[in-house]
């Protein structure tokens, strides 16, 4: 059997992507070379075009689906998805909002989840730290409703708008 | 001292490393950024690192390098060859000690790299975070609650992290087991690859061990996978030596010793062969057959006889000339070694 990724050399590497991701079963079949750029390179360079059709229902050949899929524009940098699927780069931070479908459907396949966990900058850090915070709030105070706490409820509805007007 | 000149040869492992990739709100990615705003941003990158008290920072312009110095930085790793072939303006920022090197306007708009000689990995991390909150001083990074940083790809967004450890792997690569290495390490989303990072054959029997997700997982817990699973790795490593040694001492011994004396008394030598040979050699290192006997690095020894290196250090020599220097060098890096 010939290697999925460069179909020259002999398959040598069975690689299971339930197993990897833990999503679609499907097995690779993979020439030790390319097993060995088994990340980032192949899947941007070798499965994004499949991904990226696959995801717009786009099939090659056909125009019109070929000009909707390039209409699709950030409105941060003007790349298009087009673009994008050629090159696998990313034009600019909003590229991620304007292609959300697309690059979620990526980040599926090829990360271990879909949010973040980890260092977070030091300019972001105070506004996220209070965000979270009235989140557990708002968590609390519809427990003690549920509850029927009510006087609880208003405490922390209290402790909820002083944090806002803070901000 | 420098990082390769401590490499710990007493290991399968030879270093660590910890890349942080990190855009900034204000400008455009990579493939969107113009002339101008590039040069604007390497200068303002530039401002908050140069001048630091704790690290003495280096500015290297890298339009000013030739070709050959240019290969000469990506073969100490100081640099990517993604970076080599990214259009201008680029540039690189590196401490005097060659452990942090900052790549400006690669795929990213910076890409902190912070090497260590053997197990060092929790330092080079430390490090890296230091430099990331100085480069963010007056400048704010692309970020997204839910996605973490934004980079380029969104193979590297969340954390923006590549942690690895580059091995030697002789024997693993004998007896062909690093295709179970390959799949182990895949299933807890990490990586095997070449030397020089993605898409690059393995030189010398040397791989890194990497993460290959970045998303999802924090920074010390990315760092603790890669750690047991490199540590497992490199005890394979040493128990598949161990079993060899044992039931073959003498073919191995022999297999050690002439490539020493080849590396020792040759007078002219091609790159495949030096860079065979020195594997061998640092494997006899690690087996304990030639512990006492190389004084130096072998892996410093490995990267200085690659063609950029070597034409620095001889003076930019002719083409023809290469393989009569390199055995040179080789044999003057040997040259104190008692045997």
């Amino acid at each position: 059997m010939l290697c999925d990724n460069c179909k020259k050399r002999e398959a040598e590497v069975s690689v299971n992507l339930e197993q990897v991701y833990d999503k679609e079963k499907s097995e690779l079949h993979l020439c030790y070379r390319c097993s060995l750029d088994f990340d980032k390179n192949f899947f941007i360079n070798s499965l994004l075009n499949d991904l990226l059709f696959n995801f717009t229902n786009f099939h090659p050949f056909d125009k019109e689906k070929e000009k909707e899929v390039n209409d699709i524009s950030c409105e941060g940098c003007s790349l298009t998805l087009y673009e994008f699927k050629k090159i696998g780069k990313l034009g600019c931070g909003k590229c991620y909002e304007s292609f959300k479908k697309d690059i979620n459907n990526i980040i599926e396949k090829i990360q271990w989840s879909e949010k973040h966990k980890g260092k977070i900058p030091k300019t972001n850090a105070a506004s996220l730290i209070i965000k979270k915070e009235i989140e557990t709030l708002k968590e609390e105070l519809k427990n003690h409703i549920d509850l029927e706490q009510y006087e609880e409820a208003a405490k922390i509805r209290d402790k909820i708008k002083e944090i806002e007007r803070g901000v | 001292m420098k990082w390769y000149t401590s490499e710990g040869d007493f290991s399968p492992i030879i270093s660590c490393r910890v890349r942080l990739a990190r855009n900034f709100e204000k400008y455009n990615f990579y493939s969107k950024l113009t002339q101008k705003e590039a040069t604007e941003m390497i200068e303002e990158i530039s401002k908050n690192l140069l001048g630091e008290k704790d690290i003495n920072f280096r500015f290297i312009n890298l339009s000013n390098k030739t070709d050959i110095e240019s290969l000469g930085l990506v073969e100490h790793h100081k640099i990517s060859l993604d970076l080599l072939k990214s259009r201008e303006p680029k540039a690189v920022i590196s401490s005097e000690d060659d452990s942090i090197h900052i790549m400006i306007n690669e795929e990213d708009h910076v890409r902190i790299q912070c090497i260590a000689a053997g197990k060092n990995i929790q330092k080079s991390y430390t490090t890296a975070d230091y430099v990331d909150d100085l480069i963010e001083k007056n400048l704010k990074y692309a970020f997204d609650e839910k996605l973490g940083y934004l980079t380029s790809c969104p193979s590297n967004i969340g954390t923006g992290m590549r942690a690895s450890y580059m091995v030697h792997l002789p024997m693993l690569e004998k007896a062909g087991k690093l295709h179970s290495v390959i799949t182990y390490l895949s299933r807890s989303g990490m990586t095997i690859r070449g030397i020089y990072g993605e898409s690059s054959e393995p030189i010398g029997s040397i791989y890194q061990i990497s993460n290959q997700c970045s998303l999802g997982r924090s920074e010390p817990e990315i760092i603790n996978i890669l750690e047991n699973l490199t540590n497992q790795i490199v005890e394979t490593e040493l128990e598949t030596l161990e079993k060899y040694v044992q039931k073959n001492r003498i073919f191995f011994e022999d297999h050690i010793y002439r490539a020493y004396g080849v590396l020792k008394n040759c007078r002219q030598i091609e790159i495949g062969e030096a860079r065979n040979l020195l594997s061998i050699l640092r494997l006899g290192v690690v087996s304990g057959t030639l512990k006492d006997n190389i004084k130096t690095s072998v892996y410093s020894i490995m990267m200085n006889i690659e063609y950029g290196n070597l034409k620095i250090n001889t003076g930019n020599i002719s083409d023809k000339e290469i393989n009569e220097a390199r055995a040179t060098f080789i044999r003057k890096c040997l040259e104190n070694s008692n045997l």
